[in-house]
């Protein structure tokens, strides 16, 4: 895609933050047919590989407030923003064919999901 | 207009939704059971034969995952309790939703969520209409304010629900 001649990407203008990220990353699940139970399980995916924990544990480990990802480390905001972004245009590029029912497009975005959060950790200085 | 699940959960599919909610909660919290699905269900929620039973445990396992996976707390109310007749939870609402007040920081969480979706965001992002109406819903059913914020945290948010 050509940035500069699309008009639709070009018009929107705003301070982006990890909430942007996250909203379109969880779009991104939802156009893929995701169940309710697709972006939590998501979100542990991408977690586990960027961390090698669970979200509790992220949040008492960096003294953050469960619930508010604002207030963990800027540099925990930042990976999870570059895999989120990532993710998401992966997922809108991805047709999920053969999957039969929800469960197996849930297992499907999960593994992307985790794909990309784990090619994203090589890049991370932890 | 999304189309609505013809029939309630039969046992089969209630059970094999427990043994999922079951499974995504300990990965969740990188936790292994203990003991078998059986025993703790048994153990915690009563007789396995009853219809029930399953609906209390698969509503207490499914409020523990989104909790455990909870990143950021507005998800809850644009997310996992914005519940439309589409999904296959619409019929376990009042039980996910009870049983997830049930939790230690439940309520807290919930209230961040409203603060968080009524200050950051567009008009257009807060859509939670599924979560307005479980809340009037809950009004009803409980016969009081049991969630206590509705009315003080977001006049438009009131209004909906009343």
């Amino acid at each position: 895609m050509d940035l500069l001649e699309d008009n639709s990407q070009l018009s929107q203008r705003r301070r982006v933050d990890g909430a942007i990220v996250n909203r379109d990353f969880r779009a991104a699940i939802h156009r893929s047919g995701g169940s309710q139970r697709a972006y939590p399980r998501a979100v542990i995916a991408e977690t586990e590989e960027l961390f090698d924990c669970g979200v509790d544990d992220l949040y008492q480990a960096t003294g953050g407030r469960k619930g508010d990802r604002s207030t963990l480390p800027e540099a925990a905001q930042k990976a999870y923003m570059a895999s989120e972004i990532r993710a998401t245009h992966e997922l809108d590029d991805t047709e999920f064919y053969n999957c039969e029912n929800n469960d197996q497009i849930d297992q499907r975005i999960v593994s992307t999901t985790r794909e990309v959060a784990k090619e994203t950790r090589r890049w991370l200085p932890w | 207009m999304r189309k609505t699940r013809d029939a309630p959960m039969k046992l089969p599919e209630l059970k094999q939704r427990t043994q999922e909610a079951w499974k995504y909660f300990h990965e969740a919290t990188g936790t292994v059971a203990a003991r078998s699905l059986k025993d703790e269900v048994r153990a915690h929620f009563g007789d396995l034969r009853r219809r029930d039973t399953w609906i209390r445990a698969l509503a207490s396992f499914e409020a523990r995952f989104h909790r455990a996976a909870c990143l950021d707390a507005w998800s809850l109310i644009t997310h996992s309790f914005n519940v439309t007749p589409d999904r296959w939870d619409y019929e376990i609402r009042h039980e996910f939703f009870e049983a997830f007040l049930q939790l230690p920081d439940g309520l807290e969480l919930l209230k961040m969520g409203l603060e968080q979706l009524f200050t950051d965001f567009t008009a257009e992002e807060q859509e939670c209409d599924g979560f307005l109406e479980l809340v009037a819903e809950q009004r009803e059913r409980r016969g009081f304010d049991a969630i206590g914020f509705v009315g003080r945290q977001q006049p438009a948010l009131a209004a909906t629900a009343s």
